[in-house]
C-alpha cells in the first residue's frame, strides 16, 4: 500500500493550482476568526471556536469538499487510476491509500493549525464558557475527518470531475440550508423535529454545532455514530463499485 | 510455455455480447497481433486482461496460473486505448507517478525511458499540450518503465510518424527476441503487424475468426505468379491449353495471376515462351496479411 500512498501523494501535490487552493481554503477557517475577532476586547477561546465552527464550517464542508473532490476526480478524468488497477493493486489498498493521503492533508491544514493557534488563544485569553474542552476538540477532529472521508468516498464512487464536486457541494449545503431554515423560521412541530434530528446526523450540521452542543443529549453518540455509519456504508459501496470491474 | 491463456472468454454489457467465446494462447517471447475492425472487441479483451473489465464467463491465465491474476499483473504492462497520462503533469512527472505505482526503485529508469522514446528534451511542457505522437511515446515509456514480462498494447503506433512506427516496431522486436517479453498488440496498420508478429488472432463482432501462427499465415496466404506478356489474351489461352489449368485470374486486362504450378517455375515460363510470347513480367507474389484479413472479415460480414 505504501506504493499507492506515495503515488497519490505525489500526484496530488503536483496538481498545482488545486493543491494551492486546497491549502488556502483549508487554512481559512483557522485564520478567519483572528481577523474578525481582532477588535473585540473580551475575547476567549470559546468565541474563536464558535466562529471557526459556524463560518468556517461552511468553508470546510462546501468549498473545501469541492476542491478535494476535484483533486481526486482528476485521477478519474485522466484515467490515471487505471495504473493502480492494471498493476493488480488490492482494492482495500486503493481505497485506504486515498483515505490516508487526503486525511493527512485535512489534518495538516484543518486540524493541526487550529489546534496550535487556538491553544495559544486559550493560554492568552482564557477558555471562556466551555466545560468539556478536550471533548470539544476531539469531536471537532472526528467531524472534520468524517467530512474528509465522505469527500474521498463520493469522489471515488462518482468518478466524474464535475458531477462529484457538485454532488459533494449539494450534499453539504442543502442539509445545512434546510436545517438553518427550520431552526430560524419554523416552529418545532413533530415533522420539523424529526427533520432536524435526522439532519443533525450529518457532519455538515455537526461542524456548526459541536462547540455549543449539549453533550448530555447524545451529541457525542451522534458524532461517533455518524462517522461509523458513513464510513462503513460508503466504504462498502466504494469497494463494491471497484470490485465490479466495469471501468469506463 | 504459454504465458497467456484465454479460454472461452465472453463479455456481455447488459444484453449486448461484446466478446463471445474467445480463446487464445500466447507462448513466452511471442508477439501476438490482435486484428479486427473497430468495435470487434479487441479493447474489451485487453481490458479483461488488465483487470479493468470482469469476464462474464470463461477463464484467464497468466504464467501458467489462473489464480492470483492481480499478482501476475504486477509483472505486466498495459497501454489501452489512448495512452493514459495525467494532462496536468509533464512527461517526467507522469513517469514518476507510474514509478511510484509500480514500485520501481531505480529513478534513473525514467531518464533512460524518456531518452529511449525521444522525449528527453520536452522539459516542463504539460502532457495536455503534447501532440498525439508525443503522448503515444510517453505512454510507451510508461509501459516500459517497470521492465514487464508481458506487454499488452492497444494501437501503440497510432499517431506516430513513419520513423516513429519503425522505431517502435524494432524496439518491440528487440524486447521479444532479447528479453523474451511476450506482447499482445493491436493495430490498424496491418503491414506493421505482419512484419512484427509471430502469431495472429483475427476477431470480428466479438467472435474469434481464426488464430494462426506466422508459418500458418504464410501457408494460407496463397502465392501466385504475376505474369505479363506482349499478348495477355493469348497467354491465358496457352495456360489453359498447354498447362491444362483454369486456376488463374486476369487482372485489369494486362496481368495474369496463376495460382497453379507454384513449385514449377521453369515449366510455366518455358510453356509461355515456347508458344511465341514475350515475358515482360514474371514474379512470384503472395497475399498480404491485409488481403488475408479482408478475405476473412469480409466473408464474415457478408
Amino acid at each position: 500500500m505504501s506504493k499507492l500512498i506515495k503515488a497519490e501523494f505525489y500526484r496530488s501535490v503536483r496538481s498545482g493550482i488545486f493543491f494551492m487552493i486546497f491549502c488556502v481554503f483549508g487554512l481559512l477557517p483557522t485564520v478567519m476568526p483572528f481577523a474578525s475577532l481582532a477588535d473585540m476586547e473580551q475575547k476567549n477561546l470559546y468565541q474563536f471556536l464558535i466562529f471557526y465552527s459556524q463560518s468556517g464550517g461552511i468553508l470546510i464542508t462546501g468549498y473545501f469538499g469541492i476542491i478535494v473532490s476535484a483533486m481526486i476526480s482528476n485521477l478519474y478524468y485522466n484515467r490515471t487510476y487505471y495504473y493502480e488497477i492494471m498493476d493488480g493493486a488490492n482494492t482495500h489498498h486503493i481505497i485506504f491509500s486515498k483515505l490516508i493521503v487526503y486525511n493527512v492533508f485535512s489534518t495538516a491544514v484543518m486540524i493541526i493549525p487550529p489546534v496550535i493557534a487556538y491553544s495559544i488563544v486559550g493560554n492568552k485569553y482564557g477558555i471562556g464558557e466551555m466545560n468539556e474542552l478536550w471533548l470539544t476538540v476531539l469531536l471537532g477532529i472526528i467531524i472534520i475527518l468524517n467530512i474528509s472521508c465522505i469527500n474521498v468516498f463520493i469522489s471515488m464512487l462518482i468518478r466524474h470531475i464535475l458531477a462529484a464536486p457538485i454532488l459533494i457541494y449539494s450534499l453539504s449545503m442543502i442539509p445545512l440550508f434546510v436545517y438553518l431554515m427550520i431552526i430560524e423560521t419554523s416552529e418545532m412541530t413533530g415533522v420539523n423535529k424529526f427533520i432536524t434530528k435526522a439532519l443533525s446526523c450529518s457532519p455538515t450540521i455537526q461542524i456548526t454545532e459541536f462547540v455549543k452542543a449539549d453533550y448530555s443529549t447524545g451529541f457525542v453518540v451522534k458524532v461517533i455514530g455518524s462517522f461509523v455509519v458513513f464510513f462503513v456504508g460508503l466504504y462498502t459501496l466504494t469497494y463494491i463499485s471497484y470490485k465490479k470491474k466495469n471501468f469506463k | 510455455m504459454n504465458v497467456i491463456e484465454l479460454k472461452n472468454l465472453s463479455k456481455n454489457y447488459g444484453r449486448k455480447t461484446v466478446v463471445d467465446n474467445f480463446s487464445l494462447s500466447v507462448e513466452k517471447g511471442h508477439i501476438c497481433g490482435l486484428i479486427g475492425p473497430n468495435g470487434a472487441g479487441k479493447t474489451t479483451i485487453m481490458k479483461m486482461l488488465a483487470g479493468l473489465a470482469a469476464p462474464s464467463s470463461g477463464g484467464i491465465g497468466f504464467f501458467g496460473r489462473n489464480d492470483e491474476l492481480d499478482k501476475s499483473r504486477k509483472r505486466m504492462a498495459f497501454m489501452l486505448e489512448a495512452p493514459i497520462v495525467d494532462k496536468s503533469l509533464n512527461a517526467r512527472q507522469n513517469m514518476e507517478y507510474v514509478r511510484y505505482v509500480k514500485g520501481v526503485a531505480d529513478k534513473k529508469k525514467i531518464d533512460e525511458m524518456l531518452d529511449f522514446v525521444g522525449l528527453q528534451d520536452v522539459g516542463k511542457k504539460k502532457a495536455g499540450k503534447f501532440s498525439l505522437g508525443m503522448t503515444q511515446r510517453l505512454g510507451i515509456a510508461m509501459a516500459l518503465l517497470a521492465e514487464p514480462e508481458i506487454m499488452v498494447l492497444d494501437e501503440p503506433v497510432n499517431g506516430l510518424d513513419p520513423e516513429g512506427i519503425v522505431e517502435i516496431r524494432l524496439m518491440l522486436k528487440k524486447l521479444a527476441e532479447e528479453k523474451n517479453v511476450t506482447i499482445i498488440i493491436s493495430s490498424h496498420i496491418l503491414s506493421e503487424l505482419s512484419e512484427l508478429c509471430t502469431d495472429f488472432s483475427i476477431i470480428n463482432h466479438g467472435k474469434q475468426i481464426e488464430n494462426l501462427s506466422r508459418e500458418e499465415l504464410m501457408a494460407k496466404c496463397r502465392s501466385y505468379y504475376a505474369i505479363r506478356t506482349n499478348d495477355i489474351n493469348r497467354t491465358a489461352a496457352v495456360i489453359e491449353d498447354k498447362l491444362g489449368t483454369k486456376q488463374y485470374k486476369v487482372i485489369h486486362g494486362d496481368e495474369i495471376r496463376l495460382f497453379d504450378f507454384l513449385d514449377n517455375v521453369e515449366k510455366v515460363s518455358k510453356t509461355i515462351t515456347d508458344n511465341g510470347l514475350i515475358l515482360t513480367k514474371f514474379i512470384s507474389e503472395g497475399e498480404s496479411l491485409e488481403d488475408f484479413y479482408l478475405s476473412k472479415v469480409g466473408a464474415e460480414n457478408e
